[in-house]
């Protein structure tokens, strides 16, 4: 359960992150997310379907998705065109601009926001 | 602008890897459930699985291993240049870990070691979009062909995530069908006895191209929105999947009308199924009862990141036969789901454009439209 809380506290930071640039969007604009988030390795679990059950909370897994933490950025932020994921550790970033100068130059957004996240290295930081 | 065809593809999925076997099985309404007994521990909650045979990654091959073999026989059959690729390969599994990097370098190996082109890094396109991904893959693939930006490209979508952990967190969540019921029948989107979905497996490559000769079929259109809503639910008033429909035909320059298959992402979730019905009828309006609906999922569960995948695969089936594959284990009507669901026999149809439709966690929505 701690890897949950501290992957959502580190969620949290990229939406404090993202909050800076809100006052940047306009209000009903098409809006794309465009994340660079490398994946988390499964972490060590039990050995034992009916431990695991015992032990680790039924949505803990759910904090480990790329997903959750863009999902939590995309409603913060109100993107309501494509939310993309790139999980390249090394080129996530280029990919991520790369697609939203793409989606604004064929007119499917018209503002886009870029961020980048690394679920790993917060969880190697910041557990023992 | 330019055109993106579907030039090739391999697949595997729990109806078979072999064209033909597959196509007989879809249209035939053969399910590729089965029993998890064998696949499970000892008093494991979840009864029925769809497992790719020979492919899964607790017995047999891992996901990055099946991505390879599905990549290598594309190009073996299908030579042409290369200039990117997307890929979604995620891995569950203990020892195994995720590194996107060294699964980029692997594929890569292959496209090399076939065309004697090393694609760049930068072309080398990891998602991970949970059940939007094979469409949102292809999608961004046609994206580039369409811009002139690429000329070919290939998809990698893999989904062999069933190891007990994995289907032990769906089923945590609620999102598993516990019915009480023969495997084969344990999956019936649409029908009132639907319950949740079954964890199943899959994979598939495609070659892509701004040729139109020798072509399956065209990806005439795309679109991708997102609910911005919560994480696991769909927005009861469909907005974010309503614009996906209107975003997806647009970009294809074709009215509602035009469409004549909608395969629904339909999972067998009591309320999935019942929003997905109730976007088809808002932007259908009373034509919704005239538009064939087909779950592929009634045959082969859900297959994760690949589950849109598959979905492109049998509707280039359905263009090739010119037949709706139907909606299997359809027993009872749902006064929430009143669509002709093509329940339980496939039917002859006159197929030019098949609407692909897919929702996944994050309330993201995806729409892509085929053209044959």
């Amino acid at each position: 359960m701690a890897k949950t809380n501290l992957v959502n506290r580190q969620g949290e930071e990229l939406q404090e992150a993202i909050k800076s640039l809100l006052k940047d969007l306009q209000p009903d604009a098409k809006i794309g997310l465009y994340c660079a988030i490398k994946p988390l390795s499964p972490p060590p679990y039990p050995a034992h379907f009916e431990e695991y059950e015992q032990e680790i909370g039924p949505t803990a897994w759910l904090a480990d998705l790329p997903v959750t933490v863009a999902h939590a950025c995309a409603a913060l932020v109100g993107a309501r065109g494509p939310v993309k994921i790139f999980n390249h550790p090394a080129m996530g970033y280029t990919q991520a601009v790369e697609q939203a100068r793409l989606d604004l130059q064929s007119g499917l957004i018209e503002q886009a926001v870029i961020c980048g996240h690394d679920l790993e290295s917060a969880r190697a930081e910041l557990l023992p | 602008m330019k055109r993106a065809y579907i030039r090739e593809f391999k697949f595997n999925s729990p109806l078979g890897s072999e064209w033909s076997t597959f196509t007989e099985a879809l249209f035939s309404g053969q399910s590729g459930i089965e029993s998890a007994r064998d696949l499970m521990p000892e008093n494991f909650p979840v009864k029925s699985l769809g497992i790719l045979h020979g492919a899964n990654p607790q017995r047999s091959k891992g996901a990055l291993a099946l991505g390879q073999e599905l990549l290598r026989s594309l190009l073996q059959s299908h030579q042409e240049s290369v200039d990117g690729m997307i890929f979604a390969v995620p891995t569950e599994h203990e020892a195994s870990g995720f590194f996107p990097e060294r699964q980029a370098e692997t594929l890569n190996s292959i496209v090399e070691a076939e065309t004697g082109i090393k694609i760049p890094p930068e072309r080398l396109i990891s998602i991970h979009e949970a059940c939007v991904t094979g469409l949102t893959a292809l999608a961004m693939a046609a994206q580039r062909i369409r811009s002139g930006l690429w000329r070919n490209a290939v998809v990698v979508v893999v989904d062999v995530r069933s190891t007990w952990k994995e289907v032990l967190d769906f089923h945590r969540i609620g999102a598993l069908s516990l019915r009480q019921a023969p495997s084969l029948r344990a999956s019936c989107p649409f029908s009132l006895e639907r319950d949740g979905f079954v964890k199943s497996e899959g994979a598939a490559a495609f070659l892509l191209s701004d040729q139109a000769e020798n072509a399956w079929g065209e990806i005439a259109g795309f679109a991708q929105t997102n609910d911005a809503w919560r994480l696991l639910d769909g927005r009861p008033d469909n907005e974010g999947a309503l614009r996906a429909f209107k975003e997806a035909l647009s970009s294809a320059r074709l009215k509602a009308s035009d469409i004549d298959c909608f395969s629904a992402h339909a999972t067998s979730t009591r309320v999935g199924d019942a929003l997905e019905t109730r976007a088809i009828k808002s932007l259908w309006g009373k034509e919704a009862y005239r538009l064939p609906v087909t779950a592929l999922k009634s045959q082969i569960g859900h297959t994760g990141q690949a589950s849109g995948a598959l979905q492109v695969i049998s509707a280039l089936a359905m263009f090739q036969r010119q037949r709706i594959a139907p909606t299997i284990n359809y027993q009872t009507p749902d006064p929430q789901c009143d669509l002709d669901y093509v329940p339980n026999a496939s039917r002859a149809a006159e197929l030019r454009h098949i609407f692909c439709n897919a929702h996944a966690f994050g309330g993201q929505n995806a729409s892509l439209i085929l053209r044959k």
